[in-house]
């Protein structure tokens, strides 16, 4: 194998000009995609999808809006080009993805990487839209002026696709010896004259010009009017909880009744023996309590997944920006922390987009605080439990409102965490806030559909794959050693999670929380959502009356008080579980000092809340 | 006369003049169009605080903060009809 592939082609082009939906559409991967700037943070290869009688390769780079990068995903794309990453990863040949309604602004992207020498061909993107708002280019003018072919597509509509691989084939079997480029970051005047440059372009490509951006002018006048905006911004967060909490509650309760009728089953028809045991105490008990809870996450994806493809998710950055700057922070990073709801893990890889350093590294470390998906079922399960589900204000109910706070308590303790790093003078100053506003587009149904697919098939796989193991050797150490003859206590008392859970318990008990929620937070530490799972798991091997065993919600009631389920909510509000979010901190800022400080701040306010909560409420109810 | 952004109001029009350098943002603002004698509209303010801004140039809308909007230098599109020699 040669060190320089022969055959690797770069996707390259401003933020969501649509080089990942383009990517996606070329090679077959489903790499998420979404309508704001900077989405995609890293470098991404995969083999091209049309036969071309040879292999073909597509390496898709983060946007940037010029070379000389101002965050560390425009960087990713500097260093991959200028070679710094290596010879090779550097692609031979380039497409430079043009976004068709908004060309004055990304030519002069296409005229600085041609000035790098790559041979390059250009995919005017988005023609759709374009098409649609009445535009009408001289494509032949283009490719005069741009020295290269020029194809026009469009991802979404996957028009154009198999004429822009064929191109990118051609430009690659180009002679190019990259070693040879020598790039300066551009200056003042370089950018001046690409401008006149672009001018003088224009004038010969667009015959006709359109307004794509009409339908986006008038809906801004409300989604972001002083008063409305805000109120719109209030409401689809409240909305987005409310549908998690009440519609995702019905499918839920048939995957529960199921896997009731399923154990039943079995206890029914399999004699009584360890593998009984361990089917319906360790597995169905285990697995069942976490997957009841895939409807409510995929509601929330939904949610989520039309936010940000429809262009919304940048107005909530521009709404949100001084509240942001008070605390440090920019509207960038709302970003970043929305998707946090998700997963902790690619929010903090999607905090690249941010321009400042000091408010990147913030925004890293304040990510763990915000309620992340795997928290859901923990909360739901506890909130079904132990709050009652009465009627506040109209379709408000007490367990939704009680679900918001829980996540209102993770982003307001989030930007006091902020505050509190600015006050230390942890965050320099020359905080900043500069963000393209994308046009508005209607979410795409393949998008969405594969977005919530792509996001069952991961619950799944981590059901099936590491909780169900955990839960095997859970069950394993609860059920082992077996209890010695004529003993007295129940059995699992005697096993090895029991006399585990006994000896963590003085740390946890003045906090409310007794031996077998400390046995089942260990294993949360791999995953949060294992926690229930663990607790399914531990109640079910306790459980004496294993003929008749009550759901989990009921069994947790008639064993904690009401303050240590409080106590264990607010524990979970911050408590620093996930081991893989540390990992994935600790390899983004770089600083084990400051993953360490992040750990370990949580983990002490963790066990403070709910301390206070557990005592106050104690003394109140 | 000559401004900068930082002041402007929705609704305004501005001619742009130049973008002072210096700033780490200022070569950026160049390469998303912010150029001499190129045309701007301020589209929103911020609620409450009126900060930051969005900017409407060339199909372009650019969220920005009135610190960094002041490193935008303009002059007055409206008043200034008719009254350049």
């Amino acid at each position: 194998m040669s060190a320089v592939p022969r055959n690797l082609i770069g996707l390259v082009g401003h933020p969501n000009c649509g080089k990942t939906a383009l990517f996606n559409a070329l090679t077959g991967l489903r790499q998420k995609v979404a309508n704001y700037p900077g989405v995609t943070v890293d470098r991404i290869e995969s083999d091209l999808r049309f036969d071309l009688g040879h292999n073909l390769r597509v390496v898709d780079l983060p946007g940037a809006y010029s070379l000389t990068p101002q965050s560390e995903d425009e960087r990713v794309t500097h260093d991959v080009l200028l070679g710094d990453m290596g010879a090779d990863v550097r692609p031979q040949a380039l497409i430079v993805v043009l976004d068709a309604t908004n060309l004055r602004l990304h030519l002069p992207f296409a005229l600085e990487v041609k000035e790098l020498g790559y041979p390059m061909c250009v995919a005017l993107n988005m023609m759709d839209l374009a098409g649609a708002s009445g535009m009408q280019f001289n494509f032949h003018a283009l490719e005069d002026a741009l020295g290269c072919p020029v194809i026009p597509t469009s991802a979404t509509q996957q028009d154009g696709l198999q004429g822009l691989a064929q191109a990118a084939d051609e430009v690659a079997k180009r002679p190019f010896d990259s070693s040879q480029i020598n790039w300066q970051p551009s200056a003042r005047n370089q950018i001046i004259e690409r401008k006149k440059k672009v001018e003088d372009i224009l004038r010969r490509v667009i015959l006709q010009p359109g307004n794509p951006s009409a339908f986006t002018a008038n809906l801004d006048k409300i989604l972001l009017h002083p008063v409305y905006g805000p109120l719109v911004l209030v409401a689809v967060i409240v909305g987005i909880f409310q549908a998690v909490f009440s519609l995702g509650a019905i499918p839920a309760d048939g995957i529960d009744s199921l896997f009731a009728m399923f154990s039943h089953f079995l206890r029914a028809h399999m004699p009584t023996s360890l593998l009984t045991d361990l089917l319906v105490d360790g597995i169905i008990a285990g697995v069942g309590a976490v997957l009841v809870f895939l409807p409510q996450i995929l509601i929330l994806f939904t949610a989520l997944l039309l936010l940000e493809d429809s262009g919304y998710m940048a107005r909530a950055a521009f709404l949100m920006d001084r509240l942001m700057g008070r605390v440090g922070l920019s509207g960038r990073s709302v970003l970043p922390l929305v998707s946090g709801f998700a997963c902790a893990v690619p929010a903090i890889l999607g905090s690249r987009s941010i321009q400042s350093k000091s408010q990147r590294l913030a925004t890293i470390l304040i990510t763990p605080l915000m309620t992340c998906s795997a928290r859901l079922p923990v909360y739901t399960l506890l909130i079904a439990a132990f709050i009652p589900n009465k009627p506040v204000v109209g379709f408000i109910h007490l367990q939704g409102l009680v679900l918001a706070g829980l996540y209102f308590a993770g982003a307001l303790s989030a930007l006091l965490f902020a505050a509190l790093l600015k006050f230390f003078n942890v965050m320099a100053s020359g905080g900043y806030f500069l963000l393209e506003l994308p046009i508005y587009r209607v979410p795409s149904l393949r998008t969405i559909v594969r977005g919530l697919l792509d996001r069952a098939r991961a619950f799944l796989l981590r059901a099936g794959t590491l909780i169900l193991s955990i839960m095997v050797l859970l069950w394993a150490i609860s059920t082992f050693p077996r209890p010695p003859e004529g003993a007295t206590q129940p059995a699992i008392d005697y096993s090895l999670a029991g006399r585990l859970g006994h000896m963590i318990a003085p740390v946890l008990e003045p906090i409310g929380f007794n031996w077998k929620i400390s046995v089942a937070m260990i294993p949360g530490f791999a995953a949060r959502e294992v926690l229930v799972s663990a607790l399914g798991t531990v109640y079910a091997v306790e459980s004496t009356d294993a003929e008749n065993s009550p759901a989990l919600a009921e069994q947790l009631k008639s064993d904690w008080s009401l303050p240590t389920a409080l106590a264990l909510l607010a524990w979970y509000v911050f408590a620093p579980q996930c081991l893989a979010t540390f990992v994935v901190m600790q390899r983004e800022i770089r600083s084990w000092k400051w993953t360490a400080i992040g750990f370990s701040v949580l983990l002490v306010v963790a066990w403070l809340a709910a301390f206070v909560t557990f005592r106050v409420s104690g003394a109140l109810l | 006369m000559q401004k900068t952004l930082k002041t402007s109001r929705k609704d305004e029009r501005f001619r742009v003049v130049d973008v002072v350098p210096g700033h780490p943002l200022s070569d950026r603002l160049l390469e998303l169009g912010l150029q001499a004698g190129e045309c701007l509209q301020v589209i929103h303010e911020a609620p409450l605080s009126g900060d930051p801004i969005v900017l409407e140039i060339n199909g372009t809308r650019l969220a920005l903060r009135r610190s960094e909007a002041d490193l935008v230098l303009v002059e007055d599109l409206d008043a200034q009809a008719g009254a350049k020699p």
